[in-house]
């Protein structure tokens, strides 16, 4: 089976300061790793590098999706090309409903992340994207004229997505009511939880990072979400859970286990080192790869909620 | 009505040019009296100060000489409906009154509807007057009001800028009164309710033209209306003016709903005053886009004369470019147990500039008012600029009335998500600017303009 994803000794920089000091990771489809450790380790920091965020500024190493490095890609062509992220705190859209967006997204998904011919002309380096989408999807003429209705870019016919939207929903045991509100607006954690996971269900990624999808939530909404992803998960789908807690780790069973500290990966292994740390806490670890004790960096994770 | 009127004096506007135009028109004595007052009274008002817009802005803009050497009145190219210019016949097609599906954004495939009638001006004239033979049945008026001031003087002496607009309001509104042309006249009797929307387009496309527009709308008691307005011009090398106005009589526990769509093109000034005269129990409804032309100062006032009077008045503002609008509302509120909402939705892309002063105003009268007013306003980039100034004028002593404004700029992590689900940069923002009127848009009941407005948003992203 081919590499899904490989992230070469990645360096990462938030606002200058280097929390990402040399990670490598591989990820292949069917597989769930999930990456552990202490407040403040980096471990949102990987996963929003991953995804494009542009705060995150990329230092050395490469990230391989696909068998292509795609540092120079935007977040929206990652996610077109089957890259998935589920937050730790997903951010309020106010007046987007989630059946709106949902159908805007999935639209995109399906186009994928053509490769446009790489000419001057054809790109719009500015929206990275080429430039034949912008002009003929939106179906602008360029004299100001009213739109042609017939030439706007088509989203998947209603009746369609919904079926879609519907079979995703029952699988999740949600209420279609979910679809009509605003994208998180008004959401309690673990509504927004869970709308993650419908996202990555209805987007159908090849590879997906939950950050903290359990963070928050009490113990039915963790066996919920848990659950959830453990359905989810197929041959065709590659899992990264970024967590502390074993907990959604008994629902969704991880074929690697990774600890994170200090912007490295300290150690990797099967299921087992989670049960270990979850009877010794890290202190052992820290130990083991000749850390210094002390507190974490913290600032990824208060940059992530910003 | 002759098939043109042309004014040949040298100076285009003169009371003369007010007398041939009045002459042309075979108007009764009473008009050309009533234009020839308004003329001795825009030449006696002083230019208004708001000329100079919030803060000075417009200083340079608009000068005392705004209308040399523009016509008033300006013949219509065609009065063949299909020979209009396809930015104006496209308005034409019908619109829906309900989308089959909400979630059918962008697909109008509804439950096709159309307007109950239809009314098109294309310059100075009234080129076509449609109306639902059943409704007209009902005893509805739908004519131009020049054809109103011959068939039913009674009803344009009484409410053609008597109370809601006076010719001696400003220059503007006096020179209006002297040459006005055209124009919506709607009357709805008693009783009288009409669910599917009337439709009034106005259409000019002259490069030198003062354009006064009027639409006069008088709902009865217990009437219910819905008027759909939509300005629209293209855009070019022009300088036109648009000095309209519109008065809206929503009588006792009568409702009256009133749609706008200014897409003036891009050499276009606008001055518009738009007020409402709401009686008692009456229900009126203002949704006004603001998006096109250069430079729009507009009124957006209503008066709640009536107990129990409520008007909810929502603002759709998109300038880009180099657009500058002002938009000024007053909510006043006259006599006891009224009660107010409005709501001002702005987003400013490229270089534009934007005043926005909202007030309510309680008259000491005015005991148990009730009023709402919330301005929103988003920039999408750093070189736009918005002064906005929410503020209270109250001189009851048992009222509630609050006013509150945000300013802020589009935010990156929102944008951010959106892209994260594959969504580009384009279509994010499209979706959160969406997402940010969604607030006015989901307040409006009639599945066309609420499509119409969504356009506008891709067009004004572009």
């Amino acid at each position: 089976m081919a590499e899904e994803l490989v992230i070469k000794d990645l360096y990462v920089n938030v606002e200058d300061k280097e929390i990402i000091k040399g990670v490598s990771l591989t990820i292949n489809k069917g597989e769930v790793h999930a990456i552990m450790g202490p407040n403040g380790s980096g471990k949102s920091t990987i996963s929003n590098a991953i995804m494009g965020h542009p705060r995150y500024s990329i230092t050395g190493g490469d990230i391989i999706f696909q068998g292509e490095s795609i540092l120079g890609l935007a977040a929206d062509r990652r996610a077109r090309r089957g890259l998935f992220l589920a937050f730790q705190y997903p951010t309020t859209v106010p007046g987007v409903t989630v059946s709106n967006f949902l159908r805007t997204a999935l639209t995109n998904r399906r186009k994928g992340d053509a490769k446009p011919e790489v000419l001057p002309g054809n790109l719009n380096v500015e929206g990275d994207k080429p430039f034949y989408e912008n002009k003929a999807a939106t179906g602008l003429g360029t004299d100001g004229k009213n739109i042609d209705r017939s030439k706007r870019s088509t989203l998947i016919p209603p009746r369609e997505f919904r079926a879609i939207l519907r079979e995703k929903l029952t699988a999740l045991q949600m209420d279609e009511k979910f679809t009509k509100r605003y994208l998180n607006d008004g959401f309690s954690g673990g509504e927004k939880k869970r709308l993650e996971i419908l996202q990555m269900a209805v987007l159908n990624p090849t590879i997906a990072f939950l950050d903290e999808p359990d963070s928050g939530l009490d113990i039915d909404a963790v066996r919920i979400v848990g659950e959830g992803v453990e359905n989810l998960k197929g041959p065709n789908m590659g899992i990264v859970v970024i967590t502390h807690q074993l907990r959604i780790l008994s629902y969704l069973k991880p074929d690697f286990v990774h600890v994170m500290m200090q912007g490295r990966i300290i150690k990797s292994g099967g299921p087992e080192l989670a049960a270990q740390i979850e009877e010794q806490g890290y202190g052992w670890l820290r130990a083991e790869a000749g850390l210094p004790e002390g507190f974490e960096l913290d600032s990824d994770e208060v940059i992530t909620n910003a | 009505m002759p098939e043109t009127i042309e004014l040949t004096k040298e100076s285009n506007l003169s009371l003369a040019a007010v007398e041939e135009l009045s002459a042309a028109k075979h108007e009764p004595a009473w008009m050309m009296q009533s234009r020839r007052d308004a003329w001795e009274t825009y030449l006696q008002l002083p230019m208004a100060d708001w000329t100079r817009g919030i803060r000075g802005w417009w200083a340079g803009t608009v000068k005392e000489t705004v209308f040399d050497g523009l016509k008033p009145f300006v013949a219509a190219s065609t009065h063949d409906l299909n020979a209009l210019p396809d930015a104006a016949k496209s308005l034409l097609r019908p619109q829906p009154l309900e989308e089959a599906d909400e979630e059918d954004k962008g697909e109008v495939s509804g439950t096709s509807s159309d307007a109950a009638g239809v009314l098109v001006q294309y310059n100075s004239e009234v080129i076509s007057t449609t109306l639902a033979q059943q409704i007209r049945n009902q005893g509805v008026i739908l004519c131009s009001l020049d054809e109103a001031v011959q068939q039913h003087p009674e009803l344009v002496q009484r409410y053609f800028m008597t109370r809601a607009v006076k010719a001696s309001e400003n220059k503007f509104t006096a020179l209006h009164a002297a040459l006005w042309s055209g124009g919506v006249f709607l009357y709805v009797p008693k009783g009288v309710q009409i669910e599917q929307p009337i439709r009034a387009i106005y259409y000019m496309d002259d490069p030198a033209f003062a354009n006064f527009t009027h639409t006069l709308v008088i709902a009865e008691a217990d009437s219910h209306v819905r008027l759909v307005e939509e300005h629209v011009s293209p855009n070019g090398p022009t300088h036109s003016i648009d000095c309209g106005i519109v008065e809206i009589f929503c009588g006792t526990q009568a409702r009256t709903e009133y749609y706008d769509q200014q897409e003036w093109g891009d050499g276009v000034s606008n001055f518009a005053i738009k007020r409402a005269m709401v009686g008692k129990y009456g229900l009126h409804k203002w949704v006004v886009a603001t998006l096109g032309s250069d430079l729009t100062r507009l009124n957006l006032d209503s008066v709640l004369e009536g107990e129990g009077a409520r008007v909810e008045t929502n603002g759709f503002t998109f300038p880009n470019g180099q657009q500058h609008f002002d938009v000024r509302n007053i909510t006043r509120h006259t006599v006891p147990h009224t009660s107010a909402d409005s709501l001002f939705k702005a987003v400013l892309n490229g270089t534009s500039q934007m005043g926005f002063e909202g007030i309510i105003r309680a008259d000491k009268a005015a005991q148990d008012t009730d009023s709402h007013l919330l301005a929103n306003t988003l920039y999408l980039n750093e070189s736009c600029k918005a002064e906005v100034q929410p503020g209270l004028d109250v001189w009851a002593n048992e009222v509630r009335c609050m006013h509150g404004a945000t300013i802020g700029m589009i935010d990156d992590e929102q944008i951010f998500y959106l892209k994260s689900r594959g969504i580009p940069e384009d279509e994010a923002r499209q979706l959160i600017v969406e997402g940010f009127f969604e607030g006015v848009i989901a307040r409006v009941p009639l599945a066309g303009v609420r499509h119409r407005l969504r356009e506008s948003i891709v067009r004004k992203l572009a």
